[in-house]
């Protein structure tokens, strides 16, 4: 069930990136990779984003300007706050 | 420790992939875009049958949108030069004329960063480093990659872009710097006299509007001005563009 869902979002969430404004999109990523857990796909959307509407990257700096970074970034942190702020025993 | 390492792998992968199939990708998204642009076409004027009122307000803002191009085309036009570039000619100048039009698939704000993605690509002659107008006249951007039958351009208001124009009132060089959303800002010292509505035109001898004064911001205490630009089209709603090698 919980499969299934995450599927549909990450649908969901390629589907905005083709057809919606960034201002959807990009809130829409931060949210999913914030409530599903260890949400990896995250990465590949943030790519999917650089890769239909940035720049090439030119040098290894450029790297970090990706939003596939950033939504690595996003990932990385909320890993650690997701498990202290897990209420249940 | 373990999921941030499958993390940096899948990063690693990303970037791996970002340099490989770039272009495949917006091959594979191309299609759905213009499925997007017949839909809301189509949309629209069966939308416009049924809502008579609302048929008329759009031909109402259709009508103002091309007041508003003509306005930008005369406005465009260099009034020293003439038409036909009587002046290019008269320096044995080669004049450049027609281009390849091409249909904007994506746009801003569906780009986050001030790109384009156009349907004209390799295939019909767009090359890397081409400049993108209006047919109107005032410049756009350049082309960045080219794909087989798509390509990516980036707008002169992108963030870091920088360009060199001329501010027409004095005839001043100036380096127009991108600040996305169609908008820019330069410095300028704090002596030279400029006001809102003028017009900065391209350093090249084409002299192409590029951006027209919205407002300038100074301290008393700054030695210099910074002047905040706007495109003079609303790069929201552009559908064709013209590429000129």
């Amino acid at each position: 069930m919980i499969n299934k869902r995450r599927y549909i979002t990450l649908a969901a969430l390629i589907l905005a990136i083709i057809f919606l404004p960034y201002y959807v999109y990009i809130p829409f990523l931060a949210v999913v990779i914030v409530v599903f857990p260890f949400f990896w796909e995250g990465v590949f959307a943030g790519f999917l984003i650089d890769a239909l509407y940035g720049s090439e990257i030119h040098s290894f700096f450029s790297i970090f300007s990706t939003f596939a970074f950033f939504s690595l970034s996003l990932a990385v942190i909320i890993l650690p706050i997701r498990r202290r702020i897990r209420a249940y025993a | 420790m373990k999921p941030v390492l499958v993390l940096l792998g899948v990063f690693v992968v990303v970037v791996f992939l970002l340099f490989l199939f770039d272009g495949a990708i917006i091959s594979i998204a191309s299609p759905l875009w213009k499925g997007e642009n017949i839909v809301a076409t189509k949309l629209g004027v069966i939308g416009n049958f049924f809502h008579s009122k609302n048929f008329l307000a759009t031909e109402n803002a259709t009508l103002k949108e091309r007041i508003a191009f003509l306005e930008l085309e005369k406005a465009a036009r260099f009034p020293e030069m003439g038409s036909g570039g009587a002046m290019e000619e008269m320096f044995a100048r080669r004049v450049e004329t027609g281009g390849i039009i091409a249909t904007v698939l994506a746009r801003p704000p569906q780009t986050p960063y001030d790109t384009f993605i156009i349907d004209a690509g390799s295939n019909d002659g767009v090359k890397e480093g081409s400049g993108v107008l209006m047919s109107e006249g005032p410049g756009l951007g350049t082309v960045e990659q080219v794909f087989g039958s798509s390509a990516k351009v980036r707008l002169y208001s992108a963030s870091e872009v920088k360009t060199a124009a001329m501010l027409e009132r004095h005839g001043i060089s100036v380096t127009l710097e991108g600040a996305g959303g169609g908008n820019f800002k330069l410095v300028l010292p704090r002596e030279t006299e400029v006001e809102a509505g003028d017009r900065i035109l391209s350093a090249d001898i084409s002299s192409r509007l590029l951006a027209v004064v919205g407002d300038v911001v100074m301290k008393p205490t700054d030695s210099f001005k910074e002047v905040l630009a706007i495109s003079p089209v609303n790069i929201f709603g552009i559908h064709f563009v013209l590429i000129k090698p």
